[in-house]
């Protein structure tokens, strides 16, 4: 019944805003905990709501009906003030402020902790200039900026930064979450629906703060296993020179200096893990998004990039110079890590 | 109007003296947020040299901390000269505070140096140098002040009446002396 | 010669031997000194409302082509830091220098030259920062710069270094000057003005000097470690080498918050000024208004890290500032209602700074209820970072400090030149700021609940936000238009002659004894005060205030 409630209301709020369907707003939540903000945030609204006719109103009225003729010119008697009328305009909104906190603190313990869930996903998100990272420990995947999720999971992430502060926000599955240097934050968020949900970093970041955007793909418990399955594979050996000399290049060519492919092997002993600007480029393909989600990744928009990176996405890191041949030689070996 | 004269007219130094309280209370803020940034630091952070500080680590800041103490003597001295119309002690007064007062910021400099610590080390290089380094420029205000007031001094500008400069002039050598204390325990001590 | 005479001869208050610019140059009459605080903040108003324009047409559509990336992000930086430290806070420090000798029946400020001081290094220190610009490119981080974004390597070049300079140097004149308010406002009043009496302009300036001594120095020390940071070589926001990144947002905002405060209370006051006045009243509740300023002020210290709710702090420590933030927001609505009982009963004149100031209470509110949504922690969560933020400090800012400002500006334009501004023109000013400024700001509530981010110089199609941001840069140029006419009836009103009368509002407070414009001396007597309303005494001995037992 009160998930009934809670639908209709939202419906009704979402009502107004009809004309956006496909934007990424909590208030066509996803997931339980978009959910119960939505509902929160319909209560506070209303109140607010209130409020502002009230004392709108109240404005406007005194503004017709105290409105001086234009010939008048007795001064109206004198009010100073009313105590009794003064303490209860102090006191009502005490009042309500107190129910607004109270309100408050029940939801962030509604929101504190998943429900018991079918499934759970360890999930590390990492934020990079201008790019998000997503690692699965437990399942060995690592991949970029499109992040896929079994529906009715409940996901535990941790949040970390290798440069400056984002912020990790899809709306339709949580609140976000800063992304801080030198602190690992959590987020958790569940989805039972399946589908595509739009996020961008909300912390402003730098050159390219609005080009690091997430696509959230909640998918069923199968079709995420065939993914975990596929993206578990190691990438294809090359065939013939071309694809050979992409392979070379990947791996201990120039792409070498910010992307790996595939499991990037452990430093020798007494260097430092070696700091990769760039996503991991195993199957790059099997992602529908490229350049912090802001392109679609088609082979087209991939040329492009190999082209000219900084048309793009300006300022971004990938500022290497690749000459025709190496470009053919890539798109070769890329188009086939799906 | 002849010095003495102008001297002996009293001055009502009521605005001034807001003026610096309201200016101490914005330092109090400056050096309390930087003392609350190096704490928030230093939280969590378990090689922080000085955790456990040695006699030989705090002895030349612990002398500094008395130089210091002393030159607050010595200015609450100069006040009190001038209030008694003993022109010759506030000169001395205002000498000795600003020589200590000199003492101490080279005290401070070499103890920086003897430690070998520099600014950027890690993070409690910063800390030592940022909070050290604001304090003895604040102290090297102070003894500007006590110079400029020395010369007044010697040029017979002081009386019992009208000495404004010299107490607004001693109470920032307070505050001044007040800090490191504070600044001293929580760098050194704790 | 008379006072009246005085001004004629003299239209801006001093006969000096100095000639002309020289005569402003080395001025320290607090009259002139406000003039040329209001005229500087003015033009760096112009500049940073073109950088506005401008972050409007490049997101009226996704996928814009306006700017670059790298141009937007230092647009967005300058029009913030402009606005905020470079047009509000001198608007009202000149307002205040004008008003508050006057007001309390003294002949200038505390300390004259310490004035003129604070004047010069604040222009100063806007130029320099403008300089960044030449010297390979502006601050391009956000009005509150986070780190570890502005050190290096992630801010190469001297922008930032400009921009922590610049905030120095501004904190210094802001210091200063909120000293000599103090100052003056405690040791200067005229004989029987109680603070009991003090008109509530002058109270506000009295809360929001205070204000600016206690939290000008955490902004201090934060830009002053920055500089170490980038400069010496200091950690002090470096995370690698025990920094930390949440210490900037702590120093930032135990700074930032009462800074807000610093920007809205003084446009409170000058309406609490015009409110009364044109409704033929006195202030409703006045022990009540002042209160609730000084509670402002204190709580105001209080609630810092509500800007940082999303920074995953313990929810115990986000309750806390929850709680306060909600609290704040008390003595803030009481001073609306204590506006609206103002003008009930009353006999309300609509002149254009009664319009400015009617727009202020209904903006405000706007303002002050989705502040309140923003202490909802699990609902902050969602609109933090985003453009519902961007919505509320602009119906706060613009719809409140601007709009008390130019109410204020309308108001003691008389004053200042002896002429009164066009109220024809000046309605038309209203009206459209009033409707543009609503057609820019509301939608930016729907954005933020659509998902839209704050400071992203672009976004793409498809997510439902394009034609909201098209309606906000129609609404910038209406907004845009409004402000052109208030320029157009600046202009045409000097132009006009001067009727130097004393008193065009049939005014209560002491400030509209002295000439049109005053002598350099402001009274020739210093009055005594009885009451609040000192002239709506003398005009009216037998409704005088003094005679309601208090």
């Amino acid at each position: 019944m009160r998930f009934l409630k809670k639908e209709l209301s939202v419906l009704a709020l979402t009502g107004v805003l009809s004309g956006c369907a496909g934007s990424p707003t909590f208030l066509t939540p996803a997931s339980p905990v978009a959910q119960d903000v939505a509902w929160l945030y319909r209560i506070i609204v209303y109140m607010a709501a209130v409020v502002f006719v009230l004392v709108e109103g109240l404005l406007i009225y005194s503004i017709f009906r105290f409105r001086r003729r234009s010939d008048d010119r007795v001064e109206p008697p004198q009010l100073y003030g009313n105590p009794r009328l003064e303490l209860i305009w102090t006191g009502t909104p005490v009042l309500l402020v107190a129910t607004l906190f109270v309100l408050t603190i029940r939801t962030m313990g509604a929101v504190a902790a998943p429900p018991a869930a079918s499934t759970d996903i360890q999930l590390r998100i990492i934020g990079h200039q201008w790019w998000w990272e997503f690692d699965y420990p437990d399942l060995g995947v690592v991949t970029a900026n499109e992040l896929h999720l079994p529906a009715g999971a409940a996901v535990h992430a941790t949040l970390d930064s290798v440069d400056v502060i984002h912020s990790f926000w899809i709306p339709q599955l949580s609140g976000k979450v800063d992304v801080i240097p030198g602190q690992t934050n959590t987020i958790w968020f569940q989805s039972d629906q399946p589908g595509e949900y739009h996020g961008q970093c909300a912390e402003f970041c730098g050159l390219n703060h609005a080009n690091m955007r997430i696509k959230a793909v909640v998918e069923t418990p199968a079709e995420f296993d065939a993914w975990v399955s596929n993206q578990k594979l190691p990438p294809p050996p090359a065939e013939g020179p071309a694809e050979q000399k992409a392979f070379d290049l990947i791996t201990h060519g120039i792409c070498s200096n910010c992307h790996a492919l595939g499991e990037v092997p452990p430093p020798p002993p007494g260097q430092p893990e070696k700091k990769l600007v760039g996503p991991n480029l195993n199957h790059l393909m099997s992602r529908s998004v490229i350049a912090g989600a802001t392109y679609e990744l088609t082979p087209d928009n991939l040329k492009r990039w190999l082209q000219d990176a900084q048309r793009m996405k300006p300022g971004n890191d990938m500022i290497v110079k690749l000459n025709p041949d190496e470009i053919e030689a890539l798109m070769a070996y890329l188009t086939r890590l799906k | 109007m002849s010095s003495q004269a102008l001297a002996a007219r009293p001055r009502d130094d009521g605005k001034e003296r807001t003026a610096l309280y309201i200016v101490l209370a914005a330092e109090a803020v400056f050096f309390g947020t930087l003392i609350l940034s190096y704490l928030y630091l230093r939280v969590g952070q378990f090689d922080w040299p000085f955790n456990h500080p040695t006699l030989s680590q705090l002895i030349i800041p612990a002398l500094n901390t008395a130089i210091l103490l002393l030159s607050g003597v010595s200015a609450w001295g100069s006040e009190r000269a001038i209030l008694e119309a003993r022109e010759g002690r506030l000169r001395l007064g205002l000498l000795v505070t600003l020589l200590l007062g000199l003492v101490f910021v080279a005290g401070q400099v070499f103890e920086f140096n003897r430690a070998g610590m520099r600014p950027s080390d890690q993070a409690f290089g910063g800390v030592f140098f940022a909070l050290m380094g604001f304090h003895a420029l604040h102290v090297l205000a102070g003894i500007v002040i006590l110079a400029i007031n020395l010369v007044r001094a010697f040029a017979g500008d002081f009386s019992p009446a009208r000495h404004m400069a010299v107490s607004l002039g001693s109470w920032f050598w307070y505050f001044v002396v007040a800090v490191w204390l504070v600044l001293f325990a929580a760098l050194f001590l704790i | 010669m008379t006072a009246q005479a005085q001004a004629q001869a003299h239209p801006y208050g001093t006969a000096s031997e100095k000639a002309g610019i020289l005569d402003w140059v080395m001025t320290v009459d607090h009259k002139k000194i406000g003039i040329m605080y209001m005229v500087t903040a003015f033009a760096f108003f112009l500049i940073g409302g073109t950088f506005a324009l401008l972050m409007r047409l490049q997101l009226a559509q996704p996928n814009g082509r306006v700017l670059s990336n790298a141009t937007y992000n230092e647009i967005f930086t300058m029009h913030g830091t402009t606005m905020i430290f470079l047009v509000v806070m001198p608007l009202a420090a000149g307002l205040g220098n004008y008003l508050v000798p006057l007001m309390i029946g003294a002949r200038d400020m505390a300390f004259p030259k310490l004035n003129a001081l604070g004047y010069w290094v604040f222009l100063f220190a806007g130029i320099f920062l403008y300089s960044s610009f030449a010297f390979g490119g502006a601050p391009d981080t956000g009005w509150f710069s986070y780190a570890p974004l502005t050190e290096k390597p992630f801010s190469v070049g001297h922008a930032m270094d400009f921009w922590a300079l610049a905030i120095l140097l501004l904190g210094l004149a802001t210091t200063t000057g909120s000293l000599n308010f103090i100052v003056t406002i405690l040791q200067l009043r005229a004989p029987g003005m109680t603070f009991g009496r003090l008109p509530v302009f002058v109270w506000t300036i009295l809360v929001t000097s205070f204000l600016a001594v206690f939290a000008l120095p955490s902004l201090t020390t934060a830009g002053g470690l920055l500089l170490l940071d980038r400069q010496v070589g200091t950690h002090f926001f470096n995370v690698a080498q025990g920094g930390s990144a949440l210490l900037w947002q702590h120093l930032f905002w135990f700074f930032g918050h009462p800074e807000v405060y610093i920007l809205i209370l003084p446009a409170m006051g000058m309406i609490s000024e015009i409110i009364p006045v044109f409704s033929r009243q006195p202030i409703f509740g006045y022990k009540a208004i002042v209160l609730s300023a000084i509670a402002i002020g204190i709580l105001g210290f209080t609630v810092w890290a509500h800007h940082m709710f999303a920074t995953g702090m313990p929810n115990a420590t986000l309750a806390v500032f929850s709680a306060d933030s909600f609290l704040i927001g008390v003595p803030t609505g009481i001073k609306i209602f204590s506006w609206l009982g103002t003008m009930w009963g009353g006999k309300l004149r609509f002149k254009t700074p009664m319009l400015f100031a009617v727009g202020f209470v209904a903006l405000f509110l706007v303002g002050g209820l989705d502040g309140v949504h923003l202490a909802v922690i699990p609902v902050d969560w969602q609109v933090t970072d985003s453009y519902y933020v961007v919505a509320h400090i602009h119906y706060v800012l613009f719809g409140g400090a601007i709009f008390g400002l130019f109410g204020a500006l309308y108001y003691w334009f008389p004053k200042i030149t002896g002429r009164m501004m066009g109220e024809g023109l000046g309605k038309w000013n209203f009206w459209l700021m009033f409707i543009g400024m609503n057609l820019v700001f509301m939608p930016m509530h729907v954005l933020g609940l659509l998902g839209m981010p704050r400071r992203i110089y672009t976004y793409g199609d498809g997510l439902g936000w394009g034609i909201w941001n098209l309606i906000e840069t129609i609404g910038a140029f209406v907004v845009a238009l409004g402000i052109l006419l208030f320029m157009v009836n600046f202009v045409v009103s000097l132009r006009k002659p001067a009727t130097y009368e004393a008193d065009p509002w049939d005014a209560f407070t002491l400030e509209w004894k002295a000439s049109s414009p005053p002598a350099a001396y402001n009274f020739a007597e210093i009055p005594t005060v009885k009451s609040l309303r000192p002239l709506w005494d003398e005009k009216h001995p037998d409704l005088a205030d003094w005679r309601v037992r208090e």
